[in-house]
């Protein structure tokens, strides 16, 4: 067993203590005049940037924001109580950044990326990200191309979502918006457990700490912590803190997407993060504009949106990405993406609010959550009349485009009709088959919260209620059938299943599906 | 140093007005005046700053202080200020004033820290380290002396700093070992 002897520890001592330099340096230094509500004006510093970092002297941390004529407002990373008037500030000359690597994978950390949930430092090689960042330009991306499963019948067959794209979550609290973002994680496994995993980042903003920890034991016990990373700035943190957290999210999420790795950030919730960065921008006295948001609201949210990206599928082009960090420059690779959903709570489903609207406008497509859909028993409680996605279509897999393209006819027929059932019987026979089929097909686009559907099973359960072959079964009964229907390919179809998954749906496998399916309604 | 903005612009008048007359060492003189009075004086400070006081009153106090002790100008101008109802600046004008007096005629400040007074072999050699961080010809020493640095010192010119005291290299070796 090797020894230690405590000579060494005290030579290793003196060799760090002769290496620390002991030359005075220059340093570019202001005072604090003023300090609280976590921003400080400091005056002097008057080569300062905007965006650059400063430390006190107690290692505290502030990030410069205003550039005015006699002083420089500045946004404390920390409690402001330990700093006081008259206090010295240095300039750092780096901008903010935060250390990323694959060690984050499974923790839970704040916004300047340091682990709070007890685990020990963050291990194996990290890589320095700037906070801010430009997004890519044009030449090095793509279109969206492949699909990013959320395990969600409704959105996976009507609302598709491709990996770099911008999905908006909206709707009102209690619809089920985080549930949404949670299921889709926990589908991620799936690839995951197939060595192409999708790294999910989840960032919470204002939220309570308990909410954190909820969502990171359901994560947990799903078993898709080891691909996921929390990004958490909880409601007690500092405003500054709260507003810079999906940036940080953002950070790493481009870590995985510029070494040619899928990524998939979530933004919970973006209402939260304008409502901080108002607080902030009124503490600096920038003019407070509409709903007294600042001027630059909109860009918060562009800019942050902007850096969800397809990267081009070319090396060569890729490593030549504008902006790139020097740290990461070694190991770019093209063909990586980061999908972001953000997500937006409504007050009494008011879409029209300003930053609704201003979040819409920037996302490729929105999920529409209603709280009367959601007490109706319709969950999740997507409202697939006004839900849309602008780009995920042309990232569907052949398979599921074929059934869906039927279903979402079927589906606006069935809510034109819908009404007109309420009046009595006196339909004639196509209306009533339209209902019929619309109201299997809704039972057929429920499902629980945490149970994730494979894509495969979904085309299979899909083509069959809207084929008509479940029309025999009780609308009560169609779960059930749905169970036992996917139990019997399983067991009985892995060839047909495994071609649904790859994008193939020829006449026998449509052929098969039919006649189990057919078989098995007609024992209800 | 909030009201620094409004201070600067009475200051940039004064100066101006001060030059064009050819009073301005006079008028640096009586501000320099009153801002040691202001800081050896704090009750007189809060006096100024006081909005229980009357203007009026305040006018009379400040008429009856100056008058025959300073230039024309700088009672002038005291009166002007008295006039808006603006005494509660005085003090930060006449600190401001020495800012743009040193601005005008070239000058330097620099602040040192030593842990013992300086002596004029020490101060000579401070004064040529502050030469090569300024352009400016002029070069105003501020000494304090502040035993808790324990040794070195520190050095202060515009926003750039020499730390270079014991006190300081103590704190970093300390965040590095810990």
């Amino acid at each position: 067993m090797a020894e230690i002897r405590p000579e060494e520890v005290s030579a290793i001592l003196r060799e760090q203590l002769a290496q620390s330099r002991t030359a005075a340096e220059l340093e570019e230094v202001g005072t604090v005049l003023t300090v609280g509500d976590g921003v400080a004006r400091i005056y002097g510093l008057t080569k300062a940037q905007a965006g650059e970092l400063l430390r006190f002297e107690n290692g505290l941390t502030a990030l410069v924001l205003n550039l005015e004529e006699d002083n420089v407002g500045a946004v404390l990373f920390g409690d402001s109580k330990s700093v006081r008037e008259g206090d010295t500030v240095k300039r750092t000359g780096q901008i903010a950044s935060i250390k990323v690597g694959e060690g984050l994978l499974g923790r839970v950390v704040d916004m300047l990326a340091a682990p709070i949930d007890g685990k020990g430092p963050v291990l194996g090689d990290l890589y320095e990200m700037p906070l801010e960042r430009k997004a890519p330009g044009v030449i090095y991306r793509q279109p969206v191309n492949e699909p990013l499963q959320t395990g969600i019948k409704a959105i996976d067959s009507m609302i598709p979502i491709g990996r770099g794209q911008r999905e908006l979550i909206i709707g009102d609290r209690q619809t089920g918006k985080t549930a949404v973002a949670i299921d889709t994680i926990i589908n991620q496994k799936e690839f995951y457990e197939r060595g192409k995993p999708v790294y999910c980042i989840y960032v919470a903003i204002g939220q309570k700490a308990s909410t954190v920890a909820s969502v990171a034991s359901t994560l947990e016990k799903a078993g898709a912590m080891p691909y996921t990373i929390i990004v958490a700035a909880n409601a007690s943190d500092p405003a500054p803190m709260q507003f810079f957290a999906p940036f940080t999210g953002a950070a790493i999420g481009e870590f995985f997407r510029d070494t040619g790795r899928p990524a998939l950030v979530i933004y919970d919730d973006l209402s939260k993060q304008a409502v901080s960065y108002r607080e902030v921008s009124l503490l600096l006295r920038r003019p407070p504009g509409r709903e007294a948001y600042p001027g630059d609201i909109f860009y918060l949210h562009s800019r942050l949106l902007e850096r969800a990206a397809k990267v081009i599928n070319d090396d060569g082009v890729a490593k030549n990405m504008n902006d790139l960090p020097a740290s990461i420059k070694h190991l770019v690779k093209g063909g990586g993406s980061l999908t972001a959903l953000p997500i937006i709570e409504t007050q009494a489903n008011d879409v029209s609010a300003y930053i609704p609207t201003n979040v819409i406008s920037i996302t490729d497509g929105q999920i529409f959550l209603e709280s009367n859909l959601f007490n109706s028993g319709i969950r999740p409680a997507i409202n697939v009349g006004i839900s849309v996605s602008r780009v995920g279509g042309s990232a569907q897999i052949k398979s599921m485009k074929k059934v869906a393209g039927t279903l979402k006819l079927d589906q606006a027929q069935f809510r034109e009709l819908e009404a007109f059932s309420k009046f009595g019987s006196d339909l004639d026979a196509s209306t009533k088959l339209t209902i019929e089929r619309g109201r299997r097909n809704t039972e057929v686009l429920k499902q629980p919260q945490y149970a994730p559907v494979p894509v495969e099973e979904q085309v299979a359960v899909i083509l069959a209620s809207t084929k008509g072959y479940m029309d025999k079964v009780p609308v009560g009964k169609v779960r059930e059938f749905e169970k036992e229907f996917i139990g019997l390919l399983r067991a009985q179809h892995k060839a047909v299943l495994e071609n649904l998954r790859v994008g193939k749906l020829d006449d026998a496998d449509t052929e098969t599906l039919k006649k189990v399916a057919v078989e098995l309604a007609s024992k209800y | 140093m909030a009201d620094s903005r409004v201070a600067s612009r009475y200051v940039k008048s004064l100066l101006g007005l001060a030059v064009e007359k050819q009073a301005l060492e006079q008028v640096h003189a009586d501000m320099e005046l009153f801002a040691g009075t202001c800081k050896a004086h704090p009750e007189f400070a809060l006096m100024l700053k006081s909005p229980i006081i009357r203007h009026e009153k305040k006018r009379a106090i400040l008429n009856g202080l100056l008058k025959g002790k300073v230039n024309v100008l700088t009672l002038a101008f005291v009166d002007i200020i008295t006039q808006k109802n603006r005494e509660p600046l005085l003090q930060s004008i006449s600190q401001e004033f020495h800012h743009a007096y040193n601005e005008y005629k070239g000058i330097e400040q620099a602040r040192v820290t030593t842990t013992i007074p300086m002596d004029p072999q020490i101060r000579k050699e401070v004064e040529a380290i502050v030469r090569k961080l300024t352009t400016k010809s002029n070069i105003e020493l501020v000494e304090k002396v502040d035993p808790s640095l324990v040794g070195g010192f520190v050095l202060g010119v515009g926003d750039k700093l020499v730390d270079a005291s014991v006190k300081n290299k103590l704190r970093n070796l300390k965040v590095k070992f810990s």
